[in-house]
């Protein structure tokens, strides 16, 4: 009995966290599109609703109801799977995150994270690698040239990103002297991470528009030489939960991710720790901040050819992420 | 234990959800059939060559051996990161050249494949 309604509400959260991010992401690709509109000198979406603000709706309708096409000779099975191991993955990310402490509401005590983990940071690398396997998956059952190619490419990008992404991570990690997302919050009450890390936040930068494919790494799609590259034989709902896991969910919770590594999580702003904002505010705050810096990115810059990411993988992050962990191991020792 | 099991119900919802997005993608959609779309994308022409699972010049084959190699380095540093400050208040400077020898070998290892060009696109 104990266990049923133990069951019973930590489903209840999950599906609040699940059906908040959907709605949350929904709306990401309006604020998106949005945005580059707004960079590209046109409107963007304007019709329907009030500036389009019923577009992530009807945009999801509008998948949902389209014809499912599987085309001859593609591996029905992994066809199916791409898609799960693109999105599954990627939002499991969220179950680690921590959005702010536990607080009360009426005696009752909430706690705005889904687990707090001694391993929540490795499991968050996990997941993060686990979901590339869904651009590959797509890339090989396809039975096509083009998504072929698109697999592989995110592959060799992939495998120069992992490597840099994980010494980067060991930066903030000893400064906490913990894996747990949250210790590593209550770690950064008196200054962030972000101080002798700043080669680190960097390294991270770049591994998260790769492993995001977002666009000067986005040689997975790379739209003008691979047509749609991994994601070409897709269609209606298998291919609407791609750009949604990858671009939305896996761009947010790994700025998610970010924030709480380099920028103090929940902690309040330098100087502004006395205004009456709850943690869970400032923290929006910083993940939309970044989020909004992987944007600006995505819409401004050219893409990059596929062997000067890799190569700016493995002779510009891996040494920089090495330095890193010189520099904070000695201002561990020196400033403590 | 509580942690872990929260997870995993955290994973059966979001495959269900997935699962299901999927599924009601099928029911309701309309099915018309049409003669060339089980093709898969080329110009519009019938398909020359019925199967593309050939094999690829890998060009990146070294950097995979190489990704094995460091990450196994990750997986050392890791941990000792994980115990950094608690050693460093006690004995500082054996916990730091501990690690950073072991780095160092891994660093000449990197310039001689830097040298050998295995970090080369080829």
């Amino acid at each position: 009995m104990e266990l049923l309604g133990v069951i019973v509400g930590i489903s209840l959260k999950a599906l609040i966290f699940i059906i908040g991010m959907f709605l949350g992401a929904a709306y990401l690709t309006w604020i998106e599109r949005k945005f580059a509109g707004h960079i590209q000198q046109r409107p963007g979406p304007l019709h329907v609703g009030y500036h389009g603000l019923l577009q992530p709706i009807a945009d999801a309708l509008k998948v949902l109801t389209k014809e499912d096409l599987v085309p001859d000779g593609v591996d029905k099975f992994l066809f199916y799977l791409a898609s799960l191991m693109a999105f599954v993955p990627a939002i499991m990310i969220l179950a680690v995150v921590p959005f702010g402490e536990p607080f009360n509401i009426f005696g009752l005590e909430i706690k705005p994270y889904i687990t707090d983990l001694n391993i929540a940071l490795i499991l968050a690398l996990a997941f993060g690698s686990i979901s590339i396997y869904g651009v590959i998956f797509a890339g090989w059952a396809s039975n096509s040239k083009y998504p072929m190619i698109g697999g592989l490419r995110k592959a060799a990008v992939l495998i120069g990103y992992e490597v840099a992404l994980g010494f980067a991570m060991v930066g903030p990690i000893m400064q906490a002297g913990s894996f747990s997302l949250k210790e590593i919050v209550e770690a950064q009450s008196s200054y962030w991470f972000i101080i002798p890390n700043i080669l680190g936040f960097v390294v991270i930068l770049f591994a998260i528009l790769a492993e995001t494919g977002r666009t000067p790494f986005d040689v997975q799609e790379a739209e003008a030489e691979l047509v749609s590259g991994y994601n070409t034989e897709y269609t209606a709902m298998k291919f609407g939960l791609f750009p949604l896991a990858e671009w939305y969910i896996a761009t947010f919770v790994l700025s998610a991710i970010a924030v709480i590594l380099f920028f103090g999580g929940w902690q309040p702003f330098p100087l502004l720790g006395w205004l009456p904002i709850p943690g869970i505010v400032w923290f929006f705050i910083k993940v939309f901040a970044l989020f909004m810096f992987f944007l600006w990115v995505h819409w401004t810059l050219p893409r990059y050819r596929v062997d000067q990411i890799t190569e700016l993988a493995w002779k510009v992050m891996l040494p920089l992420a090495l330095a890193n962990i010189f520099i904070v191991a000695l201002w561990v020792i020196i400033v403590g | 234990m509580t942690g872990y099991f929260a997870l995993f119900i955290f994973f059966l919802w979001a495959s269900i959800i997935g699962i299901a997005l999927l599924v009601i993608n099928r029911l309701i959609a309309p099915k018309v059939p049409d003669p060339m779309e089980g093709y898969t994308y080329e110009c519009g022409v019938p398909l020359y060559d019925k199967t593309s699972h050939l094999s690829l010049d890998q060009k990146y084959y070294l950097l995979g051996l190489l990704l094995v190699l460091f990450d196994l380095e990750a997986a050392f540093v890791l941990p000792w990161g994980y115990i950094f400050k608690t050693i460093a208040s006690i004995n500082p400077w054996f916990i730091f050249s501990e690690m950073f020898i072991f780095l160092f070998i891994l660093i000449l290892g990197y310039i001689y494949a830097w040298k050998k060009g295995a970090l080369q696109w080829q």
